[in-house]
């Protein structure tokens, strides 16, 4: 039984959805809407009784909730567990330790996840952006090593997991994922375009052409049926 | 069934079925007359009507067709549809319910997007207009496109008018003519006048 990203067109593109329990990479610029899809994708969970947790290394978690409360999306009204490790996040997952020493890497970061997994037990996660973990990591061997080992650990408890992303086209993650879901952008006299692809979906059939879509007042509305044309 | 409301045209070009894609080749605005000949003949035989048009005509169609704009669906840019965004024009024309429509935006296509990409979307739209039973009349200006690319146009309609002017010294002859039909042969070209009381088709050019 597939996982429901929350968002219908792009449900449609991976013929209903996520597979259970495997990570996957979410891609994409500055305000393409990855913060928004990961939202989307906790709220689903959220509205069906799931636990979930929303793990954020880059903006802090009243940050997150103001903007998607500006969509719709309000998460004091869904059991949604916040880890707040962002640089002025005030409960970090490492205490005031990870951001001035830059350790752990991300077998620290896997340890302390894991504990705060035990507590709540949940069956999606959001881990949004991954980028400052590779920051941690001392080549990109170590930091490919050490992300599998969190890939690993959060299928074994059996969570579904979404990875966010600024980086594109060959990066470590990419190698060891089981899906890979692109946001890209393309302007056309002045206006940008907005296109979602799924790159990469190990186990299951899925749309792989490039299909619009927008950031509405409602969060992200994906249309299956038609072409970018770009 | 379908027609152009202009007598004599009608009888170079017959019925038009339910499903036809139209192509009218303008000169410059010359020709849109055509166009909403067709258009206000569907609406006198009680069909329901859209036209996509961009915002800056949609106050000409509502006076063009105001006795009848409870029963048209105006789609204008901006609106319904921005002319960057191709895909928002293919997914407008999908959904339609209306069995008529008027499509007159390929030119400003031509000028924002690459030749391919207009044609790829062009056929995706008759493709969809098709297979729903939906008669539609596109327009094209002949001065904005090359011959090869007008062919391509032509290729994908069923049913193609043309219009001509041709200036000669300081004397203007028009002409029209069916240049592709699925139940009449092609036609000369016959003289075309347009005035205060209407479109008049005349005699053949010789």
């Amino acid at each position: 039984m597939k996982v429901s990203t929350g968002i219908e067109g792009l449900d449609r593109m991976l013929k209903g959805g996520l597979i259970p329990n495997k990570t996957y990479l979410i891609s994409g610029g500055p305000g393409s809407g990855k913060t928004t899809l990961a939202t989307h994708f906790l709220i689903e969970g959220a509205r069906n009784g799931e636990n979930v947790m929303y793990v954020t290394l880059e903006e802090s978690a009243e940050e997150i909730k103001e903007e998607m409360k500006l969509l719709g999306f309000d998460f004091d009204n869904y059991s949604v567990k916040f880890i707040d490790s962002s640089p002025t996040g005030e409960n970090t997952l490492f205490g005031d330790m990870f951001f001035i020493d830059l350790v752990p890497d991300i077998r620290g970061f896997k340890d302390a996840l894991e504990e705060k997994i035990k507590e709540s037990k949940p069956s999606r996660i959001v881990i949004d952006p991954l980028t400052m973990l590779e920051l941690a990591s001392k080549s990109e061997i170590i930091y490919r090593r050490d992300l599998l080992y969190l890939i690993r650990a959060l299928r074994e408890l059996k969570i579904t997991t979404l990875i966010t992303t600024e980086k594109r086209n060959g990066c470590p993650e990419e190698y060891v994922v089981s899906g890979i879901v692109e946001l890209l952008e393309f302007e056309i006299e002045g206006k940008i375009i907005r296109g979602i692809r799924v790159k990469k979906m190990r186990g299951s059939d899925f749309d792989d052409t490039i299909r619009p879509y927008r950031l509405t007042s409602r969060g992200i509305e994906v249309y299956p049926e038609a072409k970018i044309f770009e | 069934m379908f027609y152009s409301g202009i007598k004599q045209l009608d009888e170079l070009l017959g019925e038009i079925e339910e499903g036809r894609i139209v192509l009218i080749e303008t000169v410059g605005g010359l020709g849109i007359e055509v166009a909403m000949s067709f258009v206000k003949d569907a609406l006198k035989r009680d069909c329901d009507v859209f036209v996509v048009v961009s915002g800056g005509k949609e106050r000409d169609i509502k006076r063009l067709l105001e006795k009848w704009m409870n029963r048209v669906k105006i789609l204008k840019s901006g609106e319904s549809f921005t002319f960057q965004e191709l895909y928002t024009i293919s997914l407008i024309t999908s959904k339609r319910k209306e069995k008529f429509g008027l499509i007159e935006i390929l030119q400003p296509l031509l000028i924002v997007h690459d030749l391919q990409k207009v044609y790829s979307l062009f056929m995706e739209m008759t493709e969809n207009l098709r297979k729903n039973g939906i008669t539609v009349v596109f327009t094209i200006d002949k001065k904005l496109v090359e011959d090869r690319v007008l062919a391509m146009f032509e290729d994908e309609s069923d049913i193609v008018v043309e219009i001509e002017e041709v200036i000669e010294g300081l004397k203007i002859r028009r002409g029209i003519r069916i240049k592709k039909s699925p139940n009449m042969s092609p036609s000369e070209f016959y003289d075309f006048k347009i005035d205060k009381d209407g479109i008049h088709i005349g005699d053949k050019v010789v």
